[in-house]
């Protein structure tokens, strides 16, 4: 201790090395930053011998990465990219890397599974799949997606429950569902809400020219904002109490100004302003379950899976039939929320059951938050893609609207996905220190004359200030490893055998699946969507006379399996549920009891 | 093995039956059950043929569209204007408003197809000799899609012959997790999957009294007493105690379609448009924004009955009937081709869900006409005297008939106390899809001293017998490992054999659809710039105004067109420079919908010219499905003082 300056040994007492350094950087300058990271390592290499060998750590993330990264930022595609390749460098026996096929604008759709191989391949054991930003613009939903791959694998060695995760589970993360339009929003003038769609030309107003009058960036801020003129008669005027916002006048009040729209000129000479931007296909209105075209489903393309991105992503979920559970990041205003998206469709009653068990904590976990169902609580949506993977592949799924208006100053009670314009502007005044807000320049606008631009950047209004991202990352991963942990998981408790005499014996097993979600949604058994589980007696010289099924020990009123029983057939195990089997068999040596499922993974128990 | 006639009928009957076979060419006397009914029909590869033989014209263009599943093109003879097939043609056929004819989507439909064809070379030999013709093509371009499920009608063409329902696609059709595990069986070895019967007491069924090739189910308010169980021809071939309950029937592509379509159903497909096919058609059709409508060849008629409108559900979100400004339009298109066609006792049959006829209409947003072009027309069982012409069917070789392939209730044995289960056959579903057709009774023979059970089906047999065309088998011992000990035959009716007329009968119907066709060019939208003013207002200052006019008999898009928003709209543009001011109005207007028959509609702009006023104005009005009409109009002095005007006064509907 002795080598080391008080200053840094007194925050060394206090934070974990990686967040020292990241504080220690815009403190010093670079050579003095240089210096201490010299007198860190040092003073960790000393520290190993001491009682505490990880030094003081913060709960939460991982204190000592091997990649390292920061979550008070937004990642683009490249950098996106390469902390899953690091990441996958790094845990090449717990993650792997791999393309579900190109984009439109040939960028690769990566999907990193985590599980911990040495247990079994990516299909052996029950998987949740966790997606985000198939709406580009909604960018944190990336972060979460890429902040939980990094937490699973920074996490494992240190901490029980990710460790037990990883064996019992895999986890497919796909973090860019739209990587196309993710580089298009950070590096094209856009606003929080562009572009929602790919990028894909798209003649929006049929007039057989394609995107030929777009918005424009006409002050040169990055952001695509508002356009408003002077005008006494006009509807608005200026807030007194915080600068930039307009609030409309009373009736018989002076006004102050007009808005005249979305930044941007007539590109194409038409006579008409900003008629036909980037196309509007909309890739959350395009699975193939209760698909209706655009004219019923705004956004809709051309029939479902007509969005080659969505086709790659179906096709790599259909190929991992284990995939039991799923969850997808979307923004924004504090939502988790749960299918059917259409009014005229049902979810069975007992699966709905499920999605209220699996969410029961979530206000605790998410403050802010509310669970709630599409259709009757948010609005109608055909084609989404949650309906999709509950419906045709019988998951339970949410989807998450992150960051809530409660955030702004934690209260509850604000009106609408985004906050009232007041709390966006208070919030932007107070704690972004006016960073939030693009200032009114006055342009010549070739079209209008002169007219001043101004309003909500980009980067602002969907999404967290940086900190409270890393934030929102956390406490959304959390609800979903929740979710992962109570995914189906079979086991056979007991295997118990009788003699009956005369060589004939009675084999009873006991199997259980003690999380919340059964084995099959309600709608899997429904609709045959992955095959019944198997609970097969095997042996030498075995001769199997029939197979009893039943819910209780005393078989008071068993079930007879009256083909091949040997191998029984079960359409499911219910949620906490126990099932019970027995065959009457002649024979046998070295008997065992294997338990097989598509979605639940699997046991073997030998007969004593 | 012995194919037999219907050797039921009576012996007047018989030589006349002679003497139609007589009349018609020899091409159908096949016997051969692998031809019967077929006979003539082209498979892939004749088909592939012909369409190249059809590109040797400089009018046609072939294209391929894509793959089926097994690779078999998709092809789209494309037909337009003199030069259409050639490279350097002077206005691209998809440039020029189109009228698509589809084959059939349909698998074992395979008469959609052969007429399809047969339309190709009626209008090519009349083109030079007939002047409607000639203007037809030289308007519009015709897209002719002969055989949109090629993988699904080769298998007609399989041997053994047995009945075809979808295309290549490996399909699960009972849900088990295995895939194709338990097709039907070709028993006795006569080259044809056709019905088997099993002597059983507890049996539901007896043969049709009348006819021994038939089954019925027992009556027991008559006294009936079942002596049979019946299956289609097969055994258990996965031992699972259930028969032939999964023959990997495909996917039927009249099922895949994104409008009312139906997931988890047999032949439907693992979703909307999942089949390349599909896609295919789609694709096509979404990229050529210059199709107007389209003439399907198939069996769900509108011609004979049309699609009924209901305007107490229009204000619904996801329509399910016609809407009720295009009913009348498309009962007046169906009418000229019923005109044409003649009869009027056409079976019906109500689109599929996932249909392609309904997604033209209610997606994809053009009038869509479905023809059947033939059926079994009715024929008495005994000719009534001084009735001779109504009893010869061969000499009205176009009115004749079909059924659809699939089983007819009658056909269809549901399990007896056998442990084995016959395969679910298609049943009517809920909501109506699927009836069985119906041929109403009273159109059909009258019975006579008869049993008239099985009518339609026994008119059918008896119409096609009469054309020399076999359309079932006698019953057949075989010895059947499922069921031993019992008597086990095999016969009964003859698989796709009632389908498809005699080939011969195509050309003649060949020809009044492309009668029907060469009516389009007065029927179909035809917009004109009526009045067009230019009244120089001083100052620089010019008012212009142009009423388009739709004379053709159709609007410039249906309702429903309008309403899918998948056209490309109707617009009229100023041909000035870009620097122009407009005071009202842009450089390009929409106009949008112009109801036919003289409907109308007015569009004005105000223009200021910082210099010059030019001395005339062009203006172009366009849109894909319409010849683009160009005028130039002066720019006069303004007469008195200016009227005041709105922008946009659609005067057919200014009230």
């Amino acid at each position: 201790m002795t080598t080391t300056p008080p200053f840094v040994s007194r925050f060394a007492r206090v934070l974990p090395y990686p967040t020292l350094l990241r504080m220690a950087q815009p403190m010093f300058s670079k050579s003095l930053s240089l210096a201490l990271t010299i007198a860190l390592l040092t003073l960790v290499a000393h520290r190993t011998s001491a009682a505490d060998p990880k030094g003081y750590v913060a709960q939460g993330a991982p204190s000592n990465p091997k990649v390292k990264a920061v979550w008070n930022k937004y990642h683009d595609y490249a950098e996106s990219t390469r902390l899953m390749r690091d990441l996958a460098a790094a845990y090449p026996e717990f993650a792997k890397l791999e393309s579900a096929g190109k984009t439109y604008g040939d960028r690769e759709m990566w999907v990193l599974t985590v599980t911990n191989f040495a247990k079994g391949d990516a299909h052996s054991r029950p998987a949740m799949w966790i997606d985000g930003a198939i709406h580009a613009n909604e960018i944190q939903a990336t972060e979460v997606v890429l902040y939980t791959a990094w937490f699973l694998l920074e996490s494992r060695a240190s901490n029980e429950m990710v460790k037990r995760l990883l064996d019992e589970r895999v986890f497919f993360l796909m973090p860019m569902m739209s990587p196309d339009s993710r580089d298009a929003h950070f590096y094209e003038p856009n606003t929080t809400h562009s572009p929602r769609s790919g990028q894909r030309p798209q003649d929006d107003d049929n007039d057989g020219r394609v995107d030929e009058d777009g918005p424009d960036d006409l002050d040169g801020d990055g952001s695509i904002t508002l356009m408003r003129v002077r005008d006494p008669r006009g509807n608005l005027k200026a807030d007194p109490e915080i600068p930039g916002r307009m609030i409309p006048v009373k009736p018989g009040e002076k006004g102050e100004f007009r808005i005249i729209g979305q930044e941007g000129i007539d590109d194409d000479g038409d006579g008409d302003v900003n008629e036909d931007g980037d196309g509007f296909y909309d890739p959350n209105r395009d699975w193939a379950w209760n698909w209706q075209p655009k004219h019923i489903q705004n956004g809709a393309h051309r029939y479902p899976f007509s969005i080659l991105e969505n086709r790659h992503i179906a096709e790599f979920i259909t190929k991992y039939p284990n995939i039991v559970g799923g969850q997808s990041y979307h923004n924004a205003g504090g939502m988790i929320l749960r299918g059917p998206g259409a009014k005229s469709d049902t979810f069975e009653q007992s699966d709905i059951r499920i999605y209220d068990q699996l969410a029961e904590h979530s206000s605790k976990i998410l403050p802010g938050y509310r669970y709630i169902n599409i259709a009757n609580d948010l609005y109608e949506v055909y084609g989404g893609e949650i309906d999709w993977m509950h419906q045709v592949r019988g998951m339970f799924v949410f989807s998450n609207e992150l960051f809530t208006p409660f955030n702004f100053f934690r209260t509850s009670g604000h009106e609408g996905i985004f906050g009232s314009s007041e709390t966006q502007y208070l919030f932007d005044k107070y704690l972004l220190l006016s960073e939030g807000f693009s200032p009114w320049k006055e342009i010549d606008h070739p079209q209008y004359g002169k007219v001043e631009v101004g309003g909500m950047r980009k980067n602002w209004l969907r999404q967290p200030p940086s900190f409270l991202l890393e934030e929102e990352c956390h406490r959304n991963m959390a609800f979903t490893l929740y979710h992962a942990d109570e995914l189906p998981l079979v086991k056979i408790s007991e295997v118990s055998s009788v003699d009956l005499g005369g060589g004939v014996k009675q084999i009873t097993a006991v199997l259980e699946n003690p999380k919340i979600c059964p084995t099959h949604s309600a709608i899997d058994v429904k609709r045959k969507i992955t095959r019944p589980d198997l609970v097969t007696l095997v042996g030498e010289n075995l001769k199997v006379h029939t197979a009893l099924v039943s819910d209780e020990p005393l078989f008071t009123e068993p079930r007879e399996q009256v083909r091949k029983p040997a191998e029984v057939k079960l359409d499911r195990i219910e949620g906490r549920g126990v099932v019970y089997v027995r065959w009457i068999v002649s024979g046998g040596e070295k008997l065992e009891v294997q338990l097989s499922t598509i979605k639940a993974g699997s046991d073997r128990k030998t007969v004593e | 093995m012995k194919i037999a006639a219907r050797l039921t009928l009576p012996a007047s009957m018989l030589v006349l039956g002679c003497l139609a076979l007589l009349a018609a060419s020899t091409a159908t006397l096949a016997a051969d059950p692998a031809t019967a009914g077929l006979a003539g029909y082209a498979n892939f590869q004749t088909l592939a043929e012909r369409v190249k033989k059809l590109d040797e014209h400089p009018r046609v263009e072939v294209r391929s569209i894509g793959k089926s599943l097994e690779g078999r093109d998709l092809y789209v003879v494309v037909i337009g204007s003199k030069d259409a097939g050639q490279k350097d043609a002077a206005e691209k056929p998809d440039d020029r408003p189109a009228i698509v004819v589809m084959g059939n989507v349909t698998a074992s439909h395979l008469l959609g197809g052969d007429l399809a064809l047969a339309m190709c070379d009626d209008l090519l030999a009349r083109v030079d000799n007939d002047e409607k013709i000639a203007a037809l093509l030289d308007q519009y371009t015709l897209y002719v899609m002969p055989r949109p499920d090629p993988d699904g009608s080769e298998k007609c063409f399989d041997e053994p012959r047995h009945d075809v329902k979808g295309n290549a696609r490996r399909t699960d059709d009972d849900r088990d997790f295995a895939t194709g595990e338990d097709p039907a069986d070709d028993l006795n070895g006569d080259g044809l999957i056709s019905w088997m019967r099993v002597e059983d007491p507890t049996g539901k069924w007896i043969e049709h009294p009348a006819d021994s090739h038939l089954m019925v189910e027992a009556d027991r308010s008559k006294g009936e007493i079942g002596r049979y169980s019946v299956y289609p021809e097969g055994k258990d071939d996965d031992q699972d105690g259930s028969l032939n309950e999964d023959a990997s029937a495909g996917v039927s592509l009249d099922q895949n379609f994104p409008h009312r379509y139906q997931a988890f159903a047999n032949l439907t497909g693992e979703h909307a448009a999942s089949e390349p096919e599909t896609k295919a058609i789609i694709d096509f059709l979404y990229d050529h924004k210059n199709v107007v409508a389209v003439l399907t060849l198939g069996t769900d008629d509108n011609v004979f009955h049309p699609w009924k409108a209901n305007q107490q559900a229009e204000s619904q979100r996801i329509a399910q009937h016609i809407h009720s400004a295009d009913a009348p339009l498309q009962e007046f298109l169906g009418g000229e081709l019923k005109k044409l066609h003649g009869g009027n006792d056409c079976p019906s049959r109500e689109p599929t869900a996932g249909s392609f006829s309904q997604w033209v209409y209610f997606h994809y947003g053009r009038w869509s006409l479905v023809s059947r072009g033939w059926w079994v027309p009715p024929m008495p069982a005994k000719p009534a005297a001084g009735d001779m012409a109504s009893a010869e069917p061969a000499k009205q070789p176009e009115q004749p008939a079909s059924t659809q392939p699939v089983a007819t209730s009658a056909d269809v044995a549901t399990a007896g106390t056998e442990n084995l289960k016959p395969a679910d056959e298609p049943k009517p579903k809920p909501d109506g899809d699927k009836k069985p057709e119906t041929t109403p009774p009273a159109k059909l023979a009258k019975k006579g001293s008869d049993d008239n059970r099985l009518e339609t089906e026994r008119n059918e047999m008896r119409y096609l017998a009469s054309r020399g065309i076999a359309t079932s088998t006698d019953w057949k011992t075989v010895e059947h490992p499922d069921f031993p000990g019992k008597k086990v035959e095999v016969g009964g009716r003859i698989p796709l054999a009632t389908v498809v007329p005699p080939i011969e009968d195509l050309k003649p119907l060949a020809t009044k659809h492309v009668d029907f066709l060469k009516l389009m060019p007065t029927v179909l939208p035809e917009v004109k710039l009526g009045e067009v003013k230019a009244e120089n207002l001083g100052g620089g200052v010019v008012r212009i105004a142009a009423t388009v006019v739709n004379s053709g008999r159709l609007p410039t898009t249906s309702r429903m067109g309008e309403i899918t928003r998948q056209h490309q709209q109707l617009q009229l543009e100023l041909l000035l420079p870009q620097e122009t001011k407009f005071l009202q109005g842009s450089m390009r207007r929409g106009v949008g919908r112009v109801e036919g028959s003289g409907g109308n509609k007015t569009i004005t702009w105000l223009v200021r010219f910082d210099k010059e006023v030019p001395s005339k104005i062009g203006m172009n009005l366009f849109a894909p499905t319409l010849p683009t009409v160009s005028v130039e109009v002066p720019v006069t002095p303004a007469v008195g003082a200016a009227p005041t005007e709105p922008a946009v006064l659609p005067a057919s509907e200014a009230k």
